[in-house]
């Protein structure tokens, strides 16, 4: 059994959070504020005292069949004793049975611990609120969907990312072509020169985030970018409180290749932004090696809004720090039928008028 | 008593007004507003022109001018002869004092014995003598000898030659009937020429045929020609008088001409050419350009077509708003601003490759209004088939 961390309020003890609008910790029963290095301080005092050992074994139930138990992990809350199941990778939570929030320590432990925290700067009711915005001027979303508006779950979720540092160095060769026309009086001539335009340089990259989660889509969490890392913080599981949060279930190495791949497209990019004058430009062959290559392990706060609808489930994503909200939305092929011979309508009788209008005129 | 002497002198008053009006609207063959001629002058120049007339049965009129309002010499004496109803076969002469200058026409019958080297004797006529009577009188007498020819000008000018021998004989009488009912309805000759080959510019070569050939009705010689030449394969169309006014458009006349040539159709072309001279000049003879039918249904087609591409396009914007997960590829936003360094630029030619096209021999020309050989002036409108 893994160790559990609450962070009680040094006032009443209640279980107290991080408050993303103050960007401090705060007591909901008290209402006490708390700085975060007070509290990082107060939490080591913490950390020292003796713990109960009651040592009870019941052996009460049916054992976990082998291999049923792979995957699950069990904690105890330690404000109300509550039994907490859940995944091998999750590290924050709340208490099902007193709501507390709850930091698993043992997921941050040692090589887990991630380098740096981006804190929450929109709470979950700026999270309904996007969501109530993200539905604006979609006229193909069913009416029940927007009207209904019921969402299953809200969380806030701190999700693990690697960020990777690297300068790409990248060797670019572009077949360009520029083109001339003239003519005389019998003939249209077009001269088309070609053309090899080699580009060599250098360009450094910061923090090129990669999901390290495979709870999360990639291209939903690739959504909801960019994240101003300049805002990013020391690791303190303090920050996670009130959240959930995964530990990485996707290492460094296996997440390398999707950053290799987009920081590559881009050096590509820059070189080719360098070349002017030309007709046309075509990448031709590229190299591209990468030196001062460094990961960094951090979690990002993401909002994650989950619905039903005719069965099917429709997730969607909040940046946590810049409130940046995406998430595919259901058609209704009704509406779509409608609108598609409403303008074919419109425009066919337009154009109709419009002829008539170019004929009288 | 006094009351019914007032009465009649008023009543003959007012007939001696109408008769002068009527002098005044009579066909004077003799018109000397720069009153270059005397009593005498006057008298031997209209006994020439009684002449000419009586025997050939056509109009004459020699006109001086001191102000030609606006216009060229030859425009403004073809207007005088128009506007004042002379016959459609007659001879002309203009001298104009503001210009310097003058100006001799035929038309009708009179045109088809008067080609360049007739003009120029004319011309040389009255250059030869010393004062303008003196040069009128000699430049009549050339007329007359000149008209001689006249007796053997009989029947109608043909409206189909075809010395290509593009058409057969049935296509050739029914476009010949059919240029010809056209021709009298609207009174403007509308001709059909081919030509084996051309050894002049296509547009020189169909006015001058025009002109020297005495087409072209009334005063303003109204009529259109179509040349088709088979060395080089040049077309033309040359308007005059009503075709040569904005009311009749070229390009509307012309408009199917390059796709039935290149064809083949032969018939068809000059059929077509004939079917839209007949609308834009009835038309211009209402003093309104001619305006092709509308026609709905192609329209509705055309319309209903552009109508959903419309809607395709707006309704895949509104799906394409429902869809906000997409992969980035690309890791700008991560790229250390001025970190680019570029150590490595280089540019280096490989190879050059010139293609070429023929131009498109379709291509059309207006030449828009122009002046001929003739110094007559003609709308014109070509291309190579």
């Amino acid at each position: 059994m893994s160790v559990t961390q609450e962070y009680k309020c040094p006032c009443c003890g209640g279980a107290i959070g991080f408050d993303s609008s103050i960007q401090k910790m705060k007591c909901p029963y008290c209402d006490c504020e708390f700085e975060m290095e007070a509290l990082a301080a107060y939490d080591n005092d913490l950390n020292s005292q003796q713990a109960d050992n009651m040592n009870w074994n019941t052996n009460v139930g049916e054992s976990w069949q082998p291999g049923e138990e792979e995957g699950l992990r069990v904690y105890v809350c330690n404000s109300c004793g509550g039994e907490i199941v859940c995944d091998e990778n999750s590290a924050a939570t709340s208490c099902p049975y007193c709501d507390n929030p709850v930091v698993f320590k043992g997921q941050f432990a040692g090589d887990l611990k991630p380098d740096l925290v981006i804190p929450f700067k929109f709470d979950k009711a700026a999270a309904k609120a996007a969501l109530k915005k993200h539905y604006e001027g979609k006229r193909l979303l069913p009416k029940v969907f927007k009207d209904q508006n019921h969402i299953d779950e809200i969380k806030g979720v701190y999700v693990p990312f690697w960020l990777f540092d690297a300068t790409a160095d990248a060797h670019v060769r572009f077949k360009a072509t520029k083109t001339r026309t003239w003519s005389d009086s019998r003939y249209n001539y077009t001269e088309t020169s070609y053309f090899a335009v080699n580009r060599s340089g250098n360009v450094a990259f910061a923090n090129v985030p990669v999901d390290g989660s495979t709870k999360m889509a990639d291209d939903m969490m690739e959504s909801i970018e960019p994240f101003n890392m300049n805002e990013a913080v020391d690791f303190q599981t303090a920050y996670l409180a009130g959240y959930l949060a995964d530990k990485y279930d996707v290492s460094a190495e296996e997440s390398i290749n999707r950053a290799n791949q987009r920081i590559k497209n881009s050096a590509e990019l820059a070189l080719e932004a360098t070349v002017h004058g030309y007709t046309s430009v075509q990448p031709e062959y590229s190299s591209v090696s990468f030196y001062d290559g460094y990961a960094k392990y951090a979690l990002l706060p993401v909002w994650i809004l989950n619905t039903n609808w005719k069965g099917k489930k429709y997730t969607f994503a909040m940046n946590g720090q810049t409130g940046k909200f995406v998430g595919d939305l259901p058609m209704d092929k009704g509406i779509y039928k409608k609108w598609l011979w409403s303008i074919a309508a419109i425009a066919s009788a337009a154009c109709f008028a419009l002829s008539w209008l170019m004929w009288w005129a | 008593m006094k009351k019914i002497i007032i009465v009649l002198l008023t009543v003959i008053m007012s007939c001696t007004m109408l008769l002068t009006v009527s002098a005044d609207e009579s066909l004077s063959p003799i018109v000397d507003n720069a009153d270059m001629f005397t009593a005498d002058d006057e008298t031997a120049i209209l006994s020439k022109i009684n002449d000419i007339c009586n025997t050939y049965s056509i109009d004459a009129l020699v006109l001086t001018v001191t102000d030609n309002e606006g216009m060229t010499t030859a425009e403004y004496l073809e207007k005088f002869y128009t506007d004042n109803g002379y016959s459609d076969d007659g001879i002309m002469v203009i001298i104009s004092t503001e210009t310097n200058s003058f100006y001799t026409n035929a038309v009708g019958r009179c045109a088809r014995v008067m080609d360049e080297a007739a003009y120029t004797i004319v011309d040389d006529a009255f250059l030869a003598e010393d004062t303008y009577a003196a040069g009128t009188e000699a430049l009549l007498d050339a007329f007359d000898t000149l008209l001689v020819d006249l007796e053997d000008v009989t029947g109608d000018l043909p409206y189909v030659i075809d010395n290509a021998d593009l058409l057969t004989d049935t296509e050739e009488t029914a476009l010949a009937d059919k240029l010809t009912e056209i021709s009298t309805r609207l009174e403007c000759d509308v001709i059909v020429l081919t030509e084996v080959s051309i050894d002049t510019e296509a547009q020189a070569y169909a006015d001058d045929y025009f002109d020297y050939n005495g087409y072209g009705q009334g005063g303003q010689r109204d009529g259109i020609l179509m040349l088709v030449s088979m060395d080089p394969r040049k077309w033309h169309v040359s308007g005059s008088g009503i075709c040569n006014s904005d009311l009749v458009s070229l390009d509307y006349i012309c408009e199917e001409i390059v796709g039935y040539l290149q064809n083949e159709s032969y018939a068809t072309c000059f059929n077509s050419f004939a079917d839209r001279c007949d609308n834009a000049v009835s038309a211009a003879r209402n003093g309104e350009a001619y305006k092709e039918p509308f026609k709905p249904g192609m329209s509705l087609v055309i319309s209903v077509v552009i109508g959903f591409i419309v809607a395709f396009i707006a309704t895949g914007v509104m799906k394409g708003k429902l869809k906000t997960v997409r992969a980035n590829n690309l890791a700008q936003n991560y790229a250390v601003p001025g970190s680019l360094n570029v150590y490595n630029a280089r540019d280096m030619f490989l190879y050059r490759q010139v293609t070429y096209t023929e131009k498109s021999n379709d291509s059309d020309s207006s030449n828009g209004s122009h002046t001929s050989s003739s110094g007559r002036s003609h709308s014109g409108k070509g291309g190579s088939f």
